[in-house]
């Protein structure tokens, strides 16, 4: 089993208890236990298949668990309940949207569905990333499609925002706009999820870092916690025995992060706040 | 909701009441060139053609002209109902899967259930429109004149169910299956396929262990000789039968008493005042089973009722199956 429990105070609003996930013969994930408090924002990190995305489509309720218990802001996900799809934003990697609609057509959208819907901010938003309100969403770049999608799931107004590799196919210029935008938006009555591979943007939005591997809960802990844990200069891929709390770790473990981070290109950079981060 | 139902049904729309209204212009032209043919038909007293066969070669001559037009349009009455319910039943879903916006969809602040039930109420009204367009164009083309005229009785399955309320219950089982089949399938090519395939299933059997229920049949007996009695319904058998039983013997077939067989070859067999001397001395008469016109619109209730359920448990299922359903 893997258990993970990441307390800024007892105010919990996603609990996971052993869920499993399988698809066939594969484990998605394995035993995972996790408790996260409102007002925190998360990093999930791990190598792809390591079950980021299908945890978090489990916690929206898109994808059921084949064993365990989920509970949400006290609820169990259920797509049927109004009260709780209000309560879930969820931003698919895929940034899927309507073809056939243009951005204001998009936004609109938004606010129909959307009793809590941030009419201002969304606009403000719109404005920040230069999205034209005429334009096709089918004659948009998939960066374009990336910052729309993302403002569709930021302003919905829910408690619990999961963002499923919002900055994958941004520019370097909207990645810094998305960043703030997040940091903006981020309360004391929400939780922020937010799974990526560039470890270093995640330190600037999230304070909280769950490690997956293999559809298990690997590490837990604050971004402060393992920064202080390493020096400048430090070698990631030649130390990761070195994470914290790591103690014992097993040697897939050990393999895994060397994989991450040689996979992601971490292994060149330097680890630490003034060296920019992890990336 | 509706305002997003209507962006997202603008096209298919368009094409659904395209396709119907093409068709109600065609039947609606149709039926003025029917409406002359069968007018001159009638001048030779040739509208009934319950028994008896002395107007072939005028209704033959009215198929020769109008057989390839009403061979066409009968497909296109029967499988235009299909195909819309179909179609616009697999977009419920299908589409939204296909397009990866299922996941944007449902997790917006209304609920799924809320959804599948606003969709489903949409596409399945824009459906029920065309079924209603398509049922007047087969009612001025068809009931009154071509198929009727062909065919006597409306209980004749290419009037019955070309025409009538039941048209709009076939759109709606076909819808009930076409969201049913997105729901399993989730794409619409597939989907569509099987759809139609199951639909066409559904059909044939409330064709053959719903209809024969519901139509009761009746017997009567006739003349041989002119003036003919009308039968006004649908013919089911006809055959000789003794005096006093009216269950004519191998249903099917025009059975001709053996005792009475050279007094028929004497002259036409009907008109044959020998024949039906023979057929009295030996105690025969002339039997028909058949299914009373009066039957039509309660089995045109019946039917659609039958299909609106039908149509009904699709979505329910259908909904059972997002309830489960993972991505």
């Amino acid at each position: 089993m893997s258990t993970g429990s990441v307390e800024s105070n007892r105010n919990i609003a996603i609990h996971t208890d052993c869920i499993t996930k399988t698809f066939g013969k594969i484990s998605a994930l394995n035993n995972v236990s996790l408790d996260l408090d409102k007002g925190m924002s998360v990093a999930l990190v791990g190598a792809n298949g390591a079950g980021k995305t299908t945890f978090m489509k489990t916690i929206c309720g898109l994808s059921k668990p084949s064993a365990g218990r989920i509970s949400v802001l006290s609820r169990v996900p259920d797509l049927a309940s109004s009260k709780f799809v209000s309560s879930v934003a969820y931003l698919d990697q895929r940034h899927p949207l309507y073809e056939f609609f243009t951005v204001e057509d998009t936004i609109r959208f938004g606010a129909e569905c959307n009793p809590n819907w941030n009419a201002d901010e969304a606009s403000a938003a719109l404005e920040l990333f230069q999205l034209s309100r005429d334009a096709k969403v089918k004659g948009l770049s998939g960066g374009q499609r990336a910052q729309l999608a993302l403002i569709l799931a930021m302003y919905k107004g829910s408690q619990i925002m999961l963002l499923d590799e919002p900055m994958a196919s941004l520019d370097p210029l909207s990645r810094s706009l998305a960043r703030d935008l997040v940091n903006r938006t981020r309360s004391q009555d929400s939780l922020l999820l937010i799974s990526s591979h560039i470890i270093g943007e995640l330190q600037e939005m999230c304070d909280f870092l769950v490690l997956f591997s293999r559809g298990q809960v690997k590490l837990v802990g604050t971004f402060r916690e393992l920064v202080s844990q390493w020096e400048d200069g430090d070698i990631v891929t030649t130390d990761a025995r070195r994470i914290p709390n790591s103690g014992n770790l097993s040697n897939d473990l050990e393999g895994l992060v060397n994989a991450i981070l040689l996979e992601e290109r971490y292994v060149s950079a330097n680890v630490g706040p003034a060296a920019g981060g992890f990336e | 909701m509706t305002w997003l139902l209507r962006k997202q049904y603008r096209s298919i729309s368009a094409w659904a009441f395209g396709l119907s209204l093409a068709l109600l212009t065609v039947l609606f032209l149709l039926s003025i060139t029917a409406r002359r043919d069968a007018g001159l038909l009638r001048s030779h007293h040739c509208s009934t053609l319950s028994l008896g066969n002395y107007c072939n070669t005028a209704v033959g001559n009215f198929e020769a002209h109008s057989n390839w037009s009403t061979g066409i349009l009968i497909v296109l009455l029967y499988a235009a109902p299909a195909i819309l319910g179909v179609v616009l039943g697999i977009t419920v879903v299908a589409r939204e899967f296909e397009s990866g916006t299922v996941s944007l969809v449902w997790l917006q602040s209304l609920s799924r259930t809320r959804w599948i039930w606003a969709k489903t109420a949409f596409a399945g009204a824009i459906a029920a429109s065309c079924a209603i367009l398509i049922c007047v164009a087969a009612g001025i083309w068809g009931n009154d004149v071509y198929l009727r005229l062909l065919s006597p009785s409306p209980l004749t399955s290419r009037i019955f169910d070309t025409s009538g309320i039941v048209v709009v219950g076939y759109v709606a089982t076909a819808f009930g299956i076409g969201v049913l089949a997105g729901a399993i399938f989730r794409r619409s090519g597939v989907g569509f396929t099987i759809a139609l395939a199951s639909f066409g299933l559904v059909r044939v059997l409330i064709e053959k262990l719903l209809r024969p229920l519901v139509e009761g049949t009746r017997f009567q007996s006739l003349s041989v000789q002119p003036p003919y009695t009308p039968v006004n319904g649908l013919l089911l058998h006809e055959g000789y039968a003794p005096l006093g039983s009216f269950h004519p013997p191998n249903s099917g077939s025009l059975t001709i008493s053996s005792v009475c067989q050279s007094a028929s070859q004497t002259q036409s067999q009907y008109a044959n005042q020998a024949f039906t001397s023979c057929l009295r001395s030996h105690g025969l008469h002339f039997v028909v089973q058949y299914v009373p016109d009066s039957s039509y619109w309660i089995g045109q209730w019946v039917e659609f009722g039958t299909c609106l359920a039908i149509a009904g448990v699709a979505i329910w299922i259908s909904r059972k199956v997002l309830d489960r359903a993972d991505l």
